[in-house]
């Protein structure tokens, strides 16, 4: 579980193996403090995204210009991405570029709102929705060209 | 509809998603940390305990100066010695030698005895005069040679982490890796426990709030099934701090005196100068005090309070007297009568002896003040590090012991006198502080402190200034509520 989170954050296995070297550490010198009031994988995944935003250079949130013209929605056919499998979709996240990728597995892996992602990353909100709009538009153009491929059409065939 | 499905389908998918992890390497690597870890632990621990040690003992030590002033020797020490032979005085020109009188007596009663005496043969033989002030000329002589190199000896004044291994190589997690990870897990975890501090819930909370984000994960999981239910917002746990608390706290400290004598204007008196400067030494303050004090959340805080505070001094003062004494009924000479016979004539025959005389006391001044602080405290982690300046109002100063006068008379000035002030008026303070948190509740702190007393304890009358300021060390413990 704790791999998972880290290698969705992480840009590379590599990154991804530190991250979750640096959330055990920061487990054992936090474990006194856990207070047996939620689940214990609840802390340890607040742990590890914590860790994981760590490693994330925050600052070109600060100098991101903010994206206030809105994407147009973009239809696209569930039967393009449901068919692939969990490491498909994990290669199709991590691929985003970092600003995105950070955002997106906030909000929707992690469920974290748009209030507490931009306190996290010190970005205003509206900055937030506009990752996530880009990483979705950019995940469905991914999964759109995926799926014009031949090996998905045979797959669904 | 269709962005929903999307996230839910994304979130399912990837929550689920399992990556191999080589526990092994991993827990090698994160192994070293954890000893750095538990190493800092005991460390912090070790002087937790030695602050906390010194804390108490300081402020056992005050409140022991406080409540049982009587251990450091104040009381009176006189020491006198006779080790001379009278000089004799004859009367009508007649010369007996007399043998020298002895004794070793307490100052008090010697002098007591003396004045008896005195009454007693006022009318049959000299006066004697006991007190420094009239000693005679060959024992002022004596005097000076003591007070010269008492100046000469006491001429100074007494003021006194990331362990990284190599690339990982992830293998098939197994049954077995797994149990073996969550024993070392639930090992680690006793370990850690065992080497716990206890600390204060609210910093072990705010470090927990830094460490980890402010959501609370219990309200979100078990993630199972996620994708049927909507989506539930994660609430963010800020506890606000109240904008202002208030504090107890009970100090006490030691510091060293630096006190100042000086002539007044148009004064003259710097043989007495020089022979307080030369007499007195001074010691150590105790400081002892509650204080209650209200901080506001930025890190300002103010506080009011009530302190004792006791100089110490040692007077020590050697000098010598002449006792004066006739003996009744002696030879004082004799006179051929008118039938050629040699007769005695009877008499007082005056018996003088040179006594040293040592003076060794501990002067104690006693202030009674309220003391009014600002300050400012600035919060790293469980420790608060400040700085403070405070008005203090003495309402009360009172002196016990003895000192020379302007006369050169060793005087009492416990209790009533005319030299010294019955309260002294302002002084200011200025300190150093930091606090250690011991609970939430809960601190001990040490402050270094500067004190200046502008005002002088002695009064008008007195021919010298007598100014105080001292450098200190308070230990604090300090309830909030």
């Amino acid at each position: 579980m704790m791999m998972s989170i880290c290698r969705r954050y992480a840009r590379d296995q590599a990154m991804a193996k530190d991250i979750l070297q640096e959330s055990l550490i920061l487990v054992f010198r936090h474990i006194s403090k856990f207070e047996h009031k939620g689940s214990f994988e609840g802390w340890l995944r607040k742990i590890t995204v914590r860790a994981a935003l760590q490693w994330v250079d925050k600052k070109w949130y600060k100098n991101e210009q903010h994206l206030v013209g809105m994407l147009p929605e973009q239809s696209i056919d569930r039967s393009t991405y449901i068919h692939s499998d969990a490491n498909h979709i994990m290669d199709m996240v991590t691929s985003l570029p970092e600003k995105y990728k950070i955002v997106f597995n906030l909000f929707v892996v992690d469920e974290y709102n748009h209030k507490e992602i931009s306190d996290m990353l010190g970005i205003k909100e509206t900055t937030s929705r506009s990752h996530l709009l880009r990483a979705r538009k950019m995940l469905q153009e991914k999964y759109t060209k995926f799926s014009s491929s031949d090996h998905i059409k045979k797959k669904a065939n | 509809m269709n962005r929903d499905f999307f996230y839910n389908w994304h979130k399912s998918t990837l929550k689920k998603h399992t990556t191999e992890v080589d526990v092994d390497a991993i827990w090698a690597a994160i192994e070293p940390e954890l000893d750095v870890i538990n190493a800092k632990r005991k460390r912090r621990k070790g002087f937790f305990f030695l602050l906390f040690g010194f804390c108490i003992l300081i402020l056992a030590a005050g409140y022991i100066g406080l409540f049982a002033p009587n251990l450091v020797p104040s009381s009176t020490s006189i020491t006198q010695t006779s080790n001379t032979n009278s000089t004799l005085t004859a009367k009508e020109g007649t010369h007996i030698d007399t043998q020298s009188i002895a004794e070793s007596l307490s100052a008090e009663v010697a002098h007591s005895n003396i004045a008896t005496a005195k009454n007693n043969t006022s009318d049959k033989v000299n006066t004697s005069t006991l007190l420094p002030s009239k000693i005679s000329s060959s024992s002022k002589k004596v005097n000076d040679a003591i007070i010269q190199e008492k100046i000469r000896r006491n001429s100074t004044p007494n003021l006194t982490s990331q362990v990284r291994v190599g690339p990982s190589t992830f293998i098939r997690q197994t049954n077995n890796d797994k149990s073996r990870l969550e024993n070392k897990f639930a090992q680690t975890k006793n370990e850690l426990a065992q080497t716990a501090l206890p600390q204060d819930e609210e910093a072990i909370e705010q470090e927990r709030l830094f460490a980890v984000t402010a959501i609370d994960y219990s309200t979100i999981l078990p993630v199972e099934g996620m994708d049927e239910t909507p989506l539930p917002t994660a609430e963010i746990i800020v506890p606000k701090p109240k904008a202002f608390q208030f504090s107890l706290s009970l100090y006490s400290g030691i510091g060293f005196v630096n006190k100042t004598l000086s002539l007044k204007e148009d004064q003259e008196g710097e043989q007495i100068l020089l022979l307080r400067n030369a007499t007195e030494q001074s010691l150590e303050v105790l400081n002892n005090g509650i204080k209650l004090g209200l901080q506001h959340k930025s890190g300002w805080n103010g506080a009011i309070g009530f302190q004792y505070a006791r100089v110490a001094e040692r007077f020590q003062y050697d000098t010598r007297f002449l006792q004066e004494d006739s003996i009744a009924n002696q030879i004082i000479g004799q006179s051929n009568n008118l039938l050629g016979l040699r007769n005695n004539i009877i008499g007082y025959a005056p018996n003088n002896t040179l006594h040293d005389l040592e003076y060794n006391f501990f002067n104690n001044y006693h202030f009674l003040e309220i003391p009014i602080s600002i300050g400012y405290q600035k919060r790293i982690s469980a420790w608060n590090i400040g700085l403070s300046a405070s008005y203090i109002q003495n309402i009360a100063l009172r002196t016990k012991g003895r000192v020379l006068n302007s006369e050169f008379e060793v005087i009492n000035i416990t209790d009533e006198n005319d030299l010294f002030k019955s309260s002294l008026g302002a002084s200011f303070e200025g300190g150093v502080n930091v606090d250690y948190t011991l609970s939430r509740r809960l601190a001990v702190g040490l402050e270094a402190f500067y004190r200046y007393i502008p005002g002088s304890v002695s009064t008008t009358e007195y021919t010298l200034n007598q100014n105080y300021n001292w450098v200190g060390l308070n230990a604090s413990l300090k309830y909030s509520f």
